[in-house]
């Protein structure tokens, strides 16, 4: 099938231009942080560290209070498994209470871009995490948001060919709103060697 | 006193970063991947991607078996950064490449060291590198830290 796509002329770097270094809208998380998010967490790779799971010890530490493993931040902002209906409308609409009217599509844009190039698989090809402070219990959900900073020219890789999209996003407290977390993701957006569906 | 999960008493202290030096081993950690493991994995991180459940999805998408996910090596090297720096030691940086999957009856064996030892911006810092190796393969997972000291 793959004659009948047309292909854009315009290199996709070039056309992703406009889109990048520009804020993406703001989502939130469902829940907000809790002792008991923090535990389940800790159990997958058996840390028992104190600051994570003891009140009075957590209190006198450096730190003042019950803190959530800075690692757990990815985790604490994966999509929930199942949502009442109500809920979901009330999650999307203290989402676009964030979202001024005519906040940009930023990296969606991008994406949306190599989907009309066929380059509709993904793969992490590099991420870093920067754990800016700590948070906890108390700093209510998170709220995140994403830009798209680098589009690499179209090159032949290993699985067929694809771009290289750099992305950067930001972690922050629903209450006080402090930026907590920032990670920069490569990822490898491609079209599989012999695949002829787009 | 309390024990640490090694079993060991532990007075949870945080080292001081005066007393380190570039090239401290860490210590080892052996993990062995079961069934429970990759149950408890799914559920704590929240992760329903069935590579990491579904025995016939992983190994028709050409793995050896369901492995561990992306968080289970965040918080794995998390915790091995501060079971041996102390509670008090914040994960300030970490990144991680993995070569190759830790799998459903596999044991993973950790290698660790100071990379780096330094102040910035005002702060005790630390590089660490952690390597995870397991039976079939050295070097499967291989990340770099930066902790922050008290």
């Amino acid at each position: 099938m793959a004659d009948l796509v047309e292909v854009p002329a315009k290199p996709l770097r070039e056309l992703a231009e406009p889109y990048l270094n520009e804020w993406g809208p703001y989502s939130i998380t469902r829940d907000a942080v809790t002792e008991t998010a923090i535990r389940r967490f800790c159990e997958v790779a058996e840390d028992g560290n104190p600051v994570y799971w003891d009140r009075e010890f957590a209190e006198k530490s450096r730190f003042g209070r019950v803190i959530a493993p800075p690692q757990s931040l990815f985790s604490m902002t994966f999509a929930a498994w199942w949502t009442p209906e109500f809920l979901k409308q009330k999650t999307t609409g203290d989402a676009a209470a964030l979202n001024p009217a005519g906040t940009a599509l930023g990296g969606n844009k991008v994406y949306a871009l190599c989907d009309e190039y066929g380059y509709t698989v993904n793969t992490v090809a590099g991420q870093e995490v920067e754990y800016i402070a700590p948070f906890g219990p108390g700093d209510g959900r998170l709220k995140l948001r994403s830009m798209t900073t680098e589009v690499s020219d179209e090159k032949k890789v290993r699985v067929g060919r694809g771009v290289f999209v750099t992305s950067v996003t930001e972690y922050r407290t629903e209450i006080g709103d402090r930026l907590v977390g920032r990670s920069t993701m490569v990822l490898l957006r491609y079209k599989a060697e012999g695949s002829d569906d787009g | 006193m309390a024990k640490d999960s090694t079993g060991s008493e532990t007075s949870f202290k945080t080292l001081d970063w005066n007393d380190v030096q570039e090239g401290d081993e860490l210590g080892s950690l052996s993990f062995p991947i079961t069934m429970r493991t990759l149950m408890i994995d799914v559920s704590g991180t929240r992760d329903l991607y069935p590579i990491h459940h579904d025995r016939e999805f992983a190994k028709k998408n050409g793995a050896r078996d369901i492995f561990v996910n992306t968080m289970f090596y965040e918080g794995l090297f998390g915790r091995i950064a501060t079971d041996w720096a102390g509670p008090e030691a914040f994960l300030r940086k970490l990144r991680f490449a993995m070569k190759g999957p830790n799998c459903l009856g596999d044991t993973i064996t950790s290698r660790g060291w100071v990379a780096r030892k330094y102040q910035q911006d005002g702060q005790d810092l630390l590089d660490l590198e952690i390597h995870l190796d397991n039976e079939v393969e050295k070097d499967a997972t291989i990340a770099n830290l930066t902790i922050e000291l008290p």
